[in-house]
């Protein structure tokens, strides 16, 4: 201390009231207030994390965790061979809440007070997403701004997109600064399934498709969307406060289960030969529709279904209505954009269950099969015709035929289709007897396939029939039926008198793979006796040899049977002589029936009966099953599906995200199925399988067009060609 | 030369003690917002704070050498000192990034950063001490004692009001709150604290009501649930932090609030990520190793004899401790948010060192058995 001679102590001794001895003396009581400080400080600690612990827990756990649902993946539709017609694919939607461009929004007791937006922060953000999104700026500023606590910005989009928009994100969070706010924000992505149908277009009436929200609309997708649909989960995750997962502490509270895959009877090769046949009966018949069933008769499981026009699941709505409303459009896009609409719920109408009709002439074969089991006819007798004219009350229409007809043998009657003749046999039978029997074929009754907006047809019962109502049934009118009602009742003549349930839903598994239900052929009533049966079919193979339909006969000599229909349609409550529906039901082989099939043209140009409009397609749809029989398909029914379903791959579609283009043909070779179609989606494409008769079990790509790296424009088909590895 | 005494080991105990624990939070809480930063490591932040402090414990060892007592008489090196910050402090004004909205650093490229109000603290306690020392006659001279408390007042308006131009309002009001308790302490008559304090109080309510965002502050910390999502923010983040640790803490590292929902966590909130994630015990602990500092920086100026270095001990003292209130009482809601760090905790270079210096120097006087 040389340096301070003059420091305190000598002062201290001479005793003089110092400052220092005034610091001396202060100096406890400001430690006495630092303490009681501290003290307040210790009091405040034990409040909030003794005290009030829970409280703030319970806080901060509500802030940090977020319950994300799992959507459950929607279960597929394979057709018998296990080929896939609906298939789900995991896309994102991107979504805004609105409210984070509205700086004044306050909710007071419910009410939503929105005060004004903040416009420039919104278009800002609307201008960087139109381009990614494809879409105006001015129509995505109008969605940002919407009074909704939340609004869709564009539904499943391509994993591209998300990218690009994920970028756009992450971009601006890093260039945030305090006190500006960052628009993107309010923007957030929402996992939901992409509902692809692989085939496109066939079978979709059977199939349906699913609304923008995964809801079954129509057909299998409907009737089964419990089934499809599974069950959503939920996990907790933790987040940060950019609300960005944090995949640490992930517990399932409800576990998801991914919907059912329902394996349908229908064969996608038949049912393709159907639908081409009928489009080749439409060109030439210009019906107003044109439909048919092909139907296992042994077991009533539907091969195939179709009816005109087709609809593809895959493009409900040109991408150009999209996200307009009526009055963005100019007059000549609202004329087709009604047109387009009007054509879709036409086609969307899946007439062989839900038209009902009268069967007509196709209905002599169950009154000729009845009065055979009764007994009351036999093979070869003959019956008077009265030359095509019968006036059998004085009060009533005559019964006429179309030809003039003398005396004709039983089976000359169905060959011939004589109405006169199938009236006499008909009234030979005891009313309730008759009515017992058409009950037991099916008529009235729903079928069983529970389809939606399935008719069940109409019977009168004998309390309500009068004078002529026994000899209008005998040859077809005065009830109505759906073609799938008909069809079942003549598949009991086929396959040796029994009524067999129509089935569509063959077996479903879980999403484990593994078998939950399948449906067995399930016999409704017996109807005839086998003798009779077998009767009836010799008697039948007359009317494709030598009756109305010589032009079903089938090529290679397999023999067929059936019936012809040709039934006026009412107009404005009269039978018009001039509209009918015109039918054709034949089985094959006649032996032994396989196959079922019903052609209906409703309302063929010109003057066209069954024989000569609907026995035609007939014979083209039995020709190419024949052929496709021969050439090896089918044969193992029920393939091994659950080796199908482990053979997609999760890993193999995620991993395409990295090598997928946008615009350009991604190469397919040698994928899986589910694969291929998944890369063709994320470029872009709208995918087409083309068939693979030789089943399915482990299959790959074998061929695409166009080829890889080719430039794809949005919608374009690509074409994928599946086989054997 | 007098008798010399061994260094305050306890006081280096709690202080060391205190940078440890800053350490292990200064990482916990700022990995998060290092890793996420643009091309940033998780380390970023401990190894800036790991390196001051190594740099702030030789200074430390350098100052326990310092002859305190020296200045005084000799007050050539607080004024050069002072000269130094005046242009340091009108530099960051001109030259220092706005950050925050906020001048407070001078960019040295590679080496960091300078802040100099940080710095001017330690300063201010040297500075103040003298004056009151050097004009002791004064005080028990009535009105007479007013010129030199003006003088006083003239000497601390220039880089006070450059510290409020930063703006930089916590660091000011830390800096007249410790310099007016060593005025008190170095035995100013009790009727000018009677004049000063509501004038004083009368100025701050106006400078802070006329400024917009600091009145939003205040209004905040009354009553935070009024904005959850904006003004309040701060607040009810903090309070969630400290209460969701409960007793024992969610344990180190393991805190939820640091993922960017508490604001400044590594930084003047650091101590309710301490909360959050060591509980009741790690904030009482911290709590307790400053009241230690307290106790050992009394003792160290009770048993000085020389009332320059009595004043000086418990002017640094107070410093610390008072920083370190104000600091607790803002994470717990118990005052309005004024932008302090936690001395020896929280991140910040220059924080850390000054603190250092701090302790350097009350090291120095408890070996000063002296006088």
């Amino acid at each position: 201390m040389a340096l301070t001679p003059t420091s305190s102590s000598p002062r201290r001794l001479l005793g003089r009231p110092e400052a220092r001895d005034l610091a001396t003396s202060r100096l406890p009581w400001l430690m006495g207030v630092i303490l009681l400080w501290g003290a307040a400080i210790f009091t405040r600690l034990i409040w909030l994390q003794v005290v009030q612990h829970r409280k703030y827990q319970v806080q901060s756990e509500q802030q940090h965790t977020i319950t994300v649902p799992v959507p459950p993946i929607r279960g597929e539709i394979r057709d018998r061979r296990g080929e896939a017609l609906a298939i789900s694919l995991k896309a994102e939607s991107l979504f805004a809440t609105p409210r984070f461009f509205y700086p004044d929004f306050r909710k007071d007791k419910g009410e939503r007070a929105w005060g004004n937006p903040n416009k420039k922060l919104a278009q800002d953000v609307a201008s960087q997403l139109a381009p990614i999104l494809e879409l105006p700026k001015g129509v995505v500023a109008d969605r940002l701004l919407k009074k909704s606590p939340f609004v869709y910005l564009e539904r499943q989009l391509p994993a591209s997109k998300v990218a690009a928009i994920k970028e756009l994100i992450s971009k601006a969070e890093e260039e945030e600064e305090e006190d500006k706010p960052n628009g993107f924000k309010a923007l957030a992505f929402l996992d939901e399934s992409r509902r692809v149908y692989p085939r496109g277009s066939l079978a979709s009436q059977i199939i349906g498709f699913v609304n923008v929200d995964g809801q079954g609309q129509l057909g299998i997708e409907q009737t089964s969307e419990q089934l499809l649909a599974g069950r959503k989960g939920e996990f907790v995750a933790a987040k940060d406060a950019r609300n960005r997962l944090r995949l640490l502490r992930e517990q399932y509270t409800q576990v998801p289960v991914n919907g059912s895959t329902l394996q349908l009877t229908i064969d996608s090769t038949i049912q393709h030969i159907v639908e081409e046949s009928l489009e080749e009966a439409v060109r030439l018949s210009r019906p107003a529709t044109a439909y048919a069933v092909v139907v296992d008769p042994n077991t009533g499981e539907i091969l195939a279904m179709a009816g005109t026009p087709r609809f593809d699941p895959n493009q409900l709505l040109p991408r150009k209505f999209r996200y307009r409303g009526e009055g963005d459009l100019s007059p000549a896009e609202r004329d087709e954009l009604r047109r387009e609409l009007d054509r879709q719920r036409a086609a969307r109408k899946v007439h062989p269950v839900e038209d009902a009709y009268e069967p007509g002439s196709t209905m002599k074969i169950f009154t000729a099969a009845i009065a055979l089991e009764e007994r009351k006819v036999h093979l070869g007798e003959r019956i008077d015709c009265m030359g095509g004219r019968w006036v059998y009350n004085a009060k009533q229409n005559a019964i006429t035929d179309t030809h003039h007809h003398g005396v004709l043998t039983f089976e000359e009657i169905l060959w011939q289709s004589s109405n006169v003749g199938a009236a006499k046999m008909g009234i030979r039978l005891d009313p309730a007897t008759h009515f017992q029997y058409l009950h037991k074929f099916g008529f009235g009754e729903p079928t069983g396939l529970n389809f939606p907006g399935e008719t069940q047809g109409r019977l009168p019962i004998p309390a309500e029939w009068s004078v002529p109502t026994q000899y209008t049934l005998s040859y077809g009118y005065g009830l109505n039926a759906s073609p799938l009602q008909v069809l079942m009742a003549g598949c009991a003549i086929a396959n040796g008198g029994k009524l067999m349930r129509p089935i569509l839903v063959s077996r479903i598994y879980n999403d484990k793979g593994s078998l939950l239900k399948e449906a067995k052929p399930e016999v409704r009533f017996t109807v005839m006796s086998e003798e009779t049966s077998a009767l009836m079919r010799e008697s039948l193979k007359g009317v494709v040899s030598q009756g109305t339909a010589k032009k079903a006969k089938l090529d290679g000599g397999v023999e067929a049977f059936g019936k012809t229909g040709t039934s006026r349609k009412i107009i404005n409550g009269k039978y018009d002589p001039k509209r009918h529906f015109a039918s054709f039901m034949g089985f094959f082989p006649a032996e032994a029936p396989q196959y079922a099939i019903l052609v209906m043209l409703d309302d063929p140009a010109g003057d066209a009966d069954g024989g000569s409009v609907a026995a035609p397609v007939f014979k083209r749809i039995g020709d190419a099953i024949l052929r496709y029989r021969q050439g090896g398909g089918d044969a193992e029914r029920g393939a091994d599906l659950k080796l199908s379903l482990r053979d997609w791959p999760v890993g193999e579609t995620d991993e395409a995200v990295v090598h997928i283009q946008e615009g350009r043909v991604p190469s397919l070779r040698g994928l899986s199925l589910k694969a291929a179609i998944q890369r063709i989606v994320m470029a872009g494409g709208v995918p087409r399988v083309e068939g693979h008769p030789e089943g399915l079990g482990a299959a790959q790509v074998k061929a695409q067009s166009p080829e890889p790296e080719a430039d794809l424009k949005p919608g374009g088909v690509v074409i994928i060609r599946m086989g054997a590895p | 030369m007098p008798l010399r005494r061994p260094v305050d080991r306890w006081l280096l105990f709690f202080a060391v003690m205190l940078m440890a624990i800053g350490m292990v939070w200064v990482y916990s809480a700022s990995w998060v917002r290092g890793a996420s930063g643009g091309g940033g490591a998780a380390t970023a932040f401990l190894v800036r704070q790991l390196i001051a402090g190594m740099l702030g414990l030789v200074l430390m060892l350098l100052l326990t050498q310092l002859d305190v007592a020296a200045l005084q008489e000799n007050i050539r090196p607080l004024q050069i000192a002072y000269g130094g910050l005046m242009v340091l402090l009108i530099a960051v004004l001109i030259i220092g990034p706005k950050v925050n909205g906020a001048h407070r650093w001078i960019r040295l490229g590679p080496f960091g950063s300078i802040q100099p109000s940080e710095i001017f603290k330690p300063l201010a306690v040297l500075m103040a001490a003298a004056w009151m020392v050097r004009n002791r006659e004064a005080w028990n001279d009535g009105f007479g004692s007013l010129p030199k408390l003006v003088q006083l007042f003239l000497i601390f308006i220039p880089p006070m009001g450059l510290i409020l131009l930063q703006p930089d309002l916590g660091t000011a009001f830390l800096i007249i709150f410790v310099v007016m308790l060593i005025v008190f302490l170095g035995g100013a008559p009790r009727w000018i604290f009677a004049v000063t304090m509501p004038i004083l109080g009368l100025v701050g309510f106006l400078f802070i009501w006329m400024t917009p965002w600091r009145w939003a502050r205040i209004i905040a910390f009354l009553d935070p649930w009024a904005d959850p999502q904006g003004k309040g923010h701060q607040a009810i983040q903090s309070l969630l932090a400290v209460g969701s640790g409960g007793l024992l803490g969610v344990g180190p590292g393991q805190g939820q609030q640091k993922y960017f929902y508490l604001p400044e966590a590594h930084t003047d909130f650091i101590y309710a990520v301490i909360g959050e994630e060591a509980g009741l015990v790690g904030t009482v602990t911290v709590l307790a190793l400053f009241m230690g500092i307290l106790w050992r920086g009394y003792r160290i100026a009770r048993r000085s004899t020389d009332s320059y270095l009595r004043l000086v001990a418990m002017g640094l003292t107070l410093l610390l401790v008072v920083q370190a209130l104000m600091n607790m009482s803002v994470v717990l809601s118990l005052a309005p948010n004024k932008g302090i760090p936690l001395p020896f905790i929280s991140f910040g270079p220059n924080s850390l060192i000054t603190s250092l210096i701090c302790l350097g120097l009350l090291m120095s006087i408890s070996k000063d058995a002296s006088a």
